[in-house]
């Protein structure tokens, strides 16, 4: 059960200068813009890009994102030549004086860590005007970490700190932006087209954004509201305690080593063959299987994607709303992982969806979604099953064969029944006795 | 292994599917039960038993463990048998027990007999002469089309046949004295050249001809087909997801569950090795 003070922490990020009243349905669950746009990011700690063109907003979540960290929050500018450590570490004044005045002074402690390391909340404005090389230099601090002086230290306070960002995504509108790599935007998390139908401003909220008193067009700046760091950290906390749906482990399996799945390479491997997958589809994407189309997930945004579907229903519970199907909540919360991670071969998007990343991924997780929530009933019995140490090989059957896509989670699931015959739960026992006289163990 | 991830899950969500489970087998049990009570058991008439004969074969597998295949002088098994035997390791084991892989045309013209025994438009009879029962013909139909996983006798090679593939057909028909097989190469005769479900309409050489018009799997309808590429060897396989006839598998993979379902021709000499018996 959710607390009512973490309740009033996801109240009061309803709470902004950006308005957005956009419903997005996920797990058939409706959602509002800032419960997918902020809160499931900030509550599981998720690190977020929001793309699209510009004047869309961006810049005013940022400073409304500012606003709930206020002094825990360190806000960035994108730029040819920046670089993190730069807000992360400072002149030693003092030591420097010293060496000045002629006193010896360890060299190495002339540079010292900011109070920066130990905000919460990171943005970086325009993180694509940065060139790829100077991207790269993110890596750690969207990781939540900084290397100095050899040793890693964590950024932000109570273990919670989070990176947000945003970018003018564009084939060549934009002049001075990059390209951001793939390892970049896995650690991004979530990539965000906030100016696609999906999450964009409803003609009313335009409606209200050009009606109003505002005469200016540049985004308001933070509104000076008392912080809620502390209380973030807590529905963090909250958040982190809670079990994870045990479906979503093996879908995650799926999502992996199941899309990796070829039938005619000897490896029977995407992965093995990367380079010429990434090159194939040039002369038109073959429609009669996915297997041209989608690169298997990385496990990092498997991570992201569990993370995300808990958030998502951690948010709905607190607001009083039932999620009746997880399995489905975590697919629909692929949308904000998967489009623009890179795993979408780029031929098919721009040839078959005209660059959409969203209808590309729509139409890329048709079969996958439908096998999956096909098999969800049997899936779900047979992690039962192999949650109590059993097995039934008629159930791992019917999930898959010996070969193929499927294969990988029954292999997981029958694996898994084995790990827990040897290193039985209590619930499992508990479990066990419930089925005990009605499922037949043939 | 130990993993203290495994105690974060959500054992109440496990808790739900357990009652639901049990919920579902109780009522599947009581169903059963009023089922028994209310209807007696149907008599199951066998149909009509058609003039059969016994094959001759010369050897000792055990001939109601084999099927005759109409229109042809072989029978095949049951059951598949030899796993965990790479493709030219197959062919040879099989061979030294008098036994074959069965090329795609011979094995798919006995899964087209299997489906329409299936749907009673024919029977399947054994080398014994015997009509199969509709149970066991059941049972194979479901073997067929859901759980099976067999080598078929057939490699594809560079050449001049079918003109788009550019490849020729190349099939093992048997072993010298030394062990080294012997093959008989052929010009890939006109097929399918996609990836897609197909009718099950094959040409002389067992491969499929034309794509069906649902790309779905529907069970007795279609298949899966995986068109001929260089150096690469057939298979037929079916499971929980579909059936399919794949030309495109390397002849180097083995797997426990990678079998044959062993054909042998009328005359032939056959010893008792394994023949159609599963592993």
């Amino acid at each position: 059960m959710t607390k009512e003070n973490v309740k009033k922490a996801l109240d009061r990020m309803e709470q902004g200068t950006y308005r957005n009243t956009n419903e997005i349905v996920l797990g058939g669950v409706p959602f509002s813009a800032r419960d997918v746009l902020v809160k499931a990011p900030i509550i599981s700690r998720l690190n977020a890009y929001y793309v699209g063109g510009t004047g869309e907003g961006k810049t005013q979540l940022a400073n409304d994102l500012c606003g709930y960290f206020s002094d825990s929050s360190c806000y960035a500018m994108g730029r040819a030549d920046f670089e993190p450590s730069e807000i992360m570490k400072s002149m030693n004044w003092d030591l420097l004086r010293k060496l000045q005045a002629g006193e010896k002074v360890p060299e190495g402690e002339l540079e010292k860590l900011s109070e920066n390391v130990n905000k919460c909340f990171f943005y970086v404005d325009e993180l694509n005007r940065c060139p790829p090389i100077v991207q790269n230099y993110f890596f750690d601090f969207f990781d939540g970490k900084l290397v100095h002086q050899g040793k890693i230290r964590n950024l932000g306070k109570e273990g919670y700190s989070v990176g947000f960002a945003s970018g003018n995504l564009g084939d060549g509108e934009y002049v001075g932006t990059s390209q951001s790599d793939r390892a970049l935007k896995d650690r991004m998390h979530l990539i965000l087209g906030i100016d696609h139908p999906l999450f964009s401003t409803t003609s009313f909220d335009d409606l209200m954004i050009f009606s109003g008193s505002k005469k200016d067009p540049r985004a308001s700046l933070p509104q000076t509201q008392e912080g809620m760091t502390s209380e973030i950290i807590q529905a963090n906390k909250e958040f982190q305690a809670r079990p994870l749906n045990p479906i979503l482990p093996f879908l995650g399996v799926y999502l992996t080593k199941g899309l990796d799945y070829l039938e005619g390479p000897k490896a029977h491997s995407k992965k093995a063959i990367k380079d010429s997958w990434y090159h194939s589809n040039i002369e038109g994407v073959r429609e009669d299987s996915d297997e041209g189309i989608i690169f298997p997930m990385s496990k990092r945004a498997v991570l992201s994607a569990q993370a995300l579907a808990s958030a998502f229903q951690f948010i709905a519970e607190a607001k009083g709303q039932k999620v009746a199907n997880p399995a489905e909540l975590f697919l629909d919360g692929l949308k904000l992982i998967v489009p623009y991670s890179g795993i979408l071969h780029p031929t098919y998007v721009e040839q078959k969806h005209s660059g959409d990343v969203y209808s590309a991924f729509d139409e890329a997780m048709a079969f996958s979604r439908e096998e999956i929530l096909k098999k969800q009933g049997k899936l779900e019995e047979a992690v039962l099953l192999a949650e109590t140490g059993d097995k039934n090989p008629k159930l791992l059957k019917s999930i898959s064969g010996s070969e193929g896509r499927w294969a990988c989670v029954k292999d997981a699931i029958s694996q898994y029944a084995d790990y827990r015959k040897a290193n039985p739960s209590e619930e499992g026992k508990a479990l066990k006795e419930i089925i005990k006289e009605a499922h037949d163990m043939d | 292994m130990t993993n203290p991830n495994f105690q974060s899950l959500d054992m109440d969500y496990l808790k739900g599917i357990a009652e639901r489970v049990a919920k579902e087998k109780k009522a599947e049990r009581e169903a059963q039960k009023n089922r028994k009570e209310t209807k007696p058991e149907p008599i199951v008439q066998e149909q009509a038993e058609p003039e059969s004969k016994p094959i001759f074969i010369n050897g000792t597998i055990n001939p109601d463990e084999y099927i005759q295949i109409s229109s042809t002088d072989e029978v095949i098994a049951i059951n598949q048998s030899h796993g965990n035997l790479r493709y030219e390791e197959a062919h040879k084991a099989l061979l030294s027990e008098g036994l074959k892989i069965p090329t795609p045309n011979i094995f798919m013209k006995h899964f087209r007999n299997v489906v329409d025994a299936y749907t009673n438009k024919s029977n399947l009879i054994t080398a014994s002469g015997k009509p199969l029962g509709k149970k066991q013909t059941g049972e194979l139909y479901e073997k067929l089309t859901h759980d099976c996983w067999a080598w078929l006798n057939a490699k594809f090679v560079k050449g001049n046949g079918y003109l788009n593939l550019n490849l020729n057909l190349e099939t093992v028909v048997g072993m010298d004295s030394k062990g080294k097989i012997l093959t008989t190469t052929l010009p890939l005769e006109t097929c399918s050249n996609q990836d897609a479900y197909v009718n099950l309409d094959f040409n002389n050489q067992g491969l499929a001809k034309t794509v069906y018009s649902n790309q779905n799997y529907e069970q007795g309808k279609n298949i899966r087909f995986w068109y001929p590429r260089e150096n690469a060897v057939a298979r037929f396989g079916a499971d929980s997801d579909r059936a399919s006839l794949s030309c495109d598998r390397s002849p180097d993979d083995r797997d426990s569950g990678l079998g044959v379902f062993a054909s042998a021709q009328q005359g032939a000499s056959v010893s008792q090795k394994n023949g159609g018996k599963k592993q």
